[in-house]
């Protein structure tokens, strides 16, 4: 297991420095720097300012040499500032990731617990009213696009029931206003995410509930509840270990649609600006960090794996 | 019972925060808050660092400049006592140092100005303004006046005499001279001069009341979201209504409409709102909840053309282009008349605009006699060919994802067809657009887009022949149709150095009759802005410029 650990870290690392050479290439080679953008939207900037600002912010360098001093820098812990939001990358990166978490992170707990738990429903009673009902729930969330159900949710419980606010963190402090502000956006993400959890683990339970040991262990007197829990779901726990750890990634990552319909300001948008307005420093350590979380995940479900079945290990 | 408390918790969660706070009503149970939405956040709360309508905006609530220009576009005096004019003697021209004509100006900061702290607003504050504004490292935005102002004088604690290497009719105009707080300010900057962008306190210090000498100061800042801002009791000029005001940043314009619908917000401001088309739309909708006001503005929507092009170069095919495409119908269908057909780049709201000028309208019997005379005859598939047999087609480009452009794109090219001329239709991203493809010449026609100016701006970067962008001199400059002509050359060079407006105002003309003569640019409309104010909501008025609408928020008042 430690040979399998060292290893995945190892390919973790070359990964990441690949990677963070490959982002750093892709936005220096795009068209247009923020200064050339400045430019266009303020008549006052002229040639010499523009040469000047761009020294200045080291967009004048080749960018190769760019890229070995956020390297040398990033090595030694030092992430720079962020261009775009005048503070410290780092600083900026935590701000989001806060934001992203207080969203993300009940919204997959709750489409995990809701999609296992209806996929196991569904499994049970194939072809049942139940299980058609799950499938086009499970189709739906897979088929709506999330900016679409975020503004129907909006429109009903925020604009015209007046329930809800329509979006953004909310100012005042205290845990209710800020559930009734994640209501709405966590509720699409919890929809839209609990799909694949139900189709997974439908299909994979369904498949269980046919071996040979689930026939055993009901010849063997268990009840209805033990077969599912004990025998046939940790055999089918491993495509939705696999769905989950694809999911912890995106912790990280963001969601920008619901993001952006629900103002949130949260890991997506800010990796989003952080591209689009050259913020080298801001974009790159937001890769990364999510590369990096994707990369752990994917070796903890591994692990997950192994642990519960270990003949993944062959 | 797991299940009725699930229940209950649920209940709970949409029902408590009803009764709590109904609908979120920010302002409209007590009126003492305002929440405002608009669509950007700054990156930086520095006045003089990088320059955008956000911060402008938010800005505008918590600092005065020393001049800017009003709702009536006229120069007009926020932080200093009076405006220096060479009339009342307090600007006075003289020799600079090079030799140049250059000019003393006084200003006197109103005896009332005060920090946030209580600390008086000082020659100091400015003094360090433009030792730091001159220095390169420290990356302040357009450099012009740090550059032009060679030599600070301070006659008393409140009064300070500039003197300027060049003497222009906009010698009292120091719109982009801001006053920073030298107590606080100068410690960091002398520290670390190029360190002081990212070590300034108005982004790591930015409530500290200090930074702030406007009606209101910045109290609360939630990255990306909002600003909160709080009553300046510092503030000695008249009382301003709110006792707190909310900017909130959503971005995505649905959202923003959907937040201003559910109460969240209280008005969306106009300088950073909906899109036009989405502001009518909702005006429909909304008109008996909100108020709707469409300021016409500086924002030029204009067709820049590749005077490179050999179909381009005759002025006969130029003012056929303009003369085949109705733009008032344009702005009449598409924008319900809200914005004003623009006759040249001169805003009809600008002094020097010139009804009088020959303008070419839509005249589709011009349109094809200009053609004709051009060489340019009907094929029999409508288009029209030359003597070589080239058809008469050409690029339209503009920035890909702004529906407002690519729907005028796709009308033009239908007028376009009617006159027997093929648009074909390119997009790009903005990014790609301005960074590339129009700041290096790279398009192969049209190029549509917006300018945004100045009150009396003089069009020397767009229309001077020494800003063509060129690769020799690494691309600088915006005169991106590659016109050139001697006579608006010399008038660019005249019109800023001639201090009689009276003596302008021909210049002017002749400026604006070369323009429409020549048309190196057809021009289409000047974009308006759509504010939505609540019913309850009087005072604010939108200036059409690059001055926000809360430069005045102490005018704004609560209707009774």
């Amino acid at each position: 297991m430690l040979r399998l650990i060292g290893g995945r870290l190892a390919q973790a690392a070359i990964t990441l420095a690949l990677l963070s050479f490959a982002t750093f290439l892709l936005i220096g080679l795009m068209p247009g720097d923020p200064i050339d953008l400045a430019i266009a939207g303020d008549p006052r900037l002229g040639a010499e300012d523009a040469a000047r600002l761009r020294a200045l912010h080291g967009l004048d360098q080749p960018l190769l040499a760019r890229y070995w001093a956020w390297a040398t820098g990033a090595l030694q812990g030092q992430f720079g500032f962020s261009r775009l939001f005048a503070r410290p990358a780092a600083e900026v990166l935590g701000d989001a990731l806060l934001a992203s978490l207080a969203l993300l992170l009940p919204a997959t707990i709750l489409s995990a617990a809701i999609g296992v738990t209806l996929g196991i429903l569904a499994a049970r009673r194939p072809r049942s009213g139940l299980d058609y009902t799950v499938n086009f729930i499970a189709f739906a969330g897979v088929s709506l696009p999330s900016f679409w159900l975020g503004i129907l949710l909006v429109i009903l419980f925020a604009v015209t029931l007046g329930w809800l606010p329509a979006g953004g963190p909310p100012d005042a402090p205290g845990i209710v206003p800020w559930l009734r502000h994640l209501a709405l956006p966590m509720a699409t993400l919890t929809v839209l995410g609990l799909a694949s959890y139900a189709r997974q683990t439908r299909a994979a339970m369904m498949e269980a509930l046919r071996d040979p040991w689930i026939r055993t262990a009901r010849a063997k007197g268990a009840g209805e509840r033990a077969v599912v829990l004990r025998h046939a779901l940790p055999n089918a726990a491993v495509p939705i270990i696999t769905v989950a750890a694809l999911d912890f990634a995106t912790l990280v990552s963001g969601a920008l649609v619901t993001e952006a319909v629900f103002a949130w300001p949260g890991m997506g948008k800010t990796i989003y600006d952080a591209i689009l307005g050259n913020d080298y420093n801001l974009a790159l350590l937001a890769l990364l960090l999510s590369a990096a979380v994707t990369l752990a995940a994917s070796l903890a479900a591994d692990i997950a794996q192994i642990a519960i079945d270990p003949r993944v290990r062959t | 019972m797991r299940v009725a408390g699930a229940v209950a918790l649920a209940a709970a969660l949409a029902t408590a925060p009803a009764a709590a706070q109904p609908r979120e009503a920010p302002a409209s149970a007590t009126r003492e808050q305002l929440t405002i939405g608009i669509t950007q956040f700054p990156s930086t709360f520095h006045p003089a660092i990088e320059n955008m309508a956000a911060k402008s905006y938010i800005l505008g609530l918590a600092r005065r400049p020393m001049t800017t220009y009003d709702a009536e576009w006229a120069l007009t005096c926020l932080l200093c006592a009076r405006l220096p004019t060479i009339e009342n003697g307090d600007a006075v021209p003289e020799t600079a140092p090079n030799g140049n004509p250059g000019i003393r100006v006084t200003y006197r900061i109103r005896d009332d100005a005060t920090w946030g702290d209580g600390s008086p607003v000082t020659a100091e504050d400015l003094v360090f303004s433009w030792t730091a504004g001159r220095e390169a490292a420290t990356g302040m935005g357009p450099a012009e006046l740090y550059r032009s102002l060679h030599r600070i004088v301070v006659v008393d604690e409140r009064t300070i005499t500039l003197h300027f290497d060049k003497l222009t009719f906009a010698y009292n105009a120091i719109n982009d001279f801001q006053p920073l707080p030298a107590r606080l300010e100068k410690p960091v900057w002398e520290a670390d001069p190029r360190g002081y962008r990212t070590r300034t306190l108005y982004d790591r210090e930015t409530t500290n009341p200090g930074l702030w000498n406007g009606p209101y100061r910045i109290t609360a800042v939630q990255a990306g979201a909002s600003v909160t801002l709080e009553r300046n009791e510092a503030w000695k000029g008249p009382a301003p209504a709110f006792r707190r005001i909310t900017v909130r940043t959503i971005e995505n314009t649905t959202a923003l409409e959907a937040a201003l619908l559910a109460g969240q917000i209280d008005m969306i401001g106009g300088e950073l709102g909906l899109s036009l088309d989405q502001a009518l739309a909702l005006e429909k909708r909304a008109a008996s909840r909100f108020r709707f006001h469409f300021q016409p503005g500086l924002v030029y929507e204009h067709l820049d053309v590749n005077l490179d092009i050999p179909t381009l170069k005759d002025a006969r095919v130029r003012r056929a282009l303009l003369a085949a495409i109705d733009r008032q119908q344009i702005v009449d269908r598409l924008f319900e008349g809200r914005q004003p057909v623009a006759r040249t780049f001169v805003n009809p709201l600008d002094w020097m605009a010139d009804d009088s000028i020959p303008a070419t309208g839509f005249d589709p019997a011009l349109a094809r006699r200009l053609l004709e005379e051009a060489g340019w005859r009907p094929g029999p598939d409508g288009i029209r060919r030359n003597d070589a047999g080239e058809r008469l087609s050409l690029e339209l480009m503009t920035t890909a994802g702004n529906r407002s452009r690519e729907l005028v794109q796709q009308v033009l090219q239908g007028m376009w067809r009617q006159a027997g001329i093929e648009v074909r239709i390119r997009n790009e991203p903005p990014r790609v657009f301005f960074g590339e493809t129009v700041s290096r010449r790279r398009f192969q026609g049209l190029a549509l887009f917006a300018w945004i100016s100045s009150p009396e701006n003089v069009p020397r970067t767009i229309l001077h022949s020494s800003e063509i962008p060129r690769e020799e001199t690494n691309w600088s400059g915006q005169n991106y149709t590659g016109f050139r002509n001697a006579e608006m050359d010399e008038l660019i060079e005249r019109i800023p150095v001639t201090l009689d407006k009276d003596e302008r105002r021909p210049m002017w003309r002749r400026v604006q009759e070369i323009y429409a003569e020549e048309l190196p640019v057809l021009p289409l409309f000047f974009r308006s802005d759509a504010h939505i104010w609540p019913r309850w909501l009087e005072g604010v008025r939108p200036t059409g410029h690059l001055a926000p609408s809360t430069l005045w928020v102490e005018q704004w008042r609560v209707a009774r």
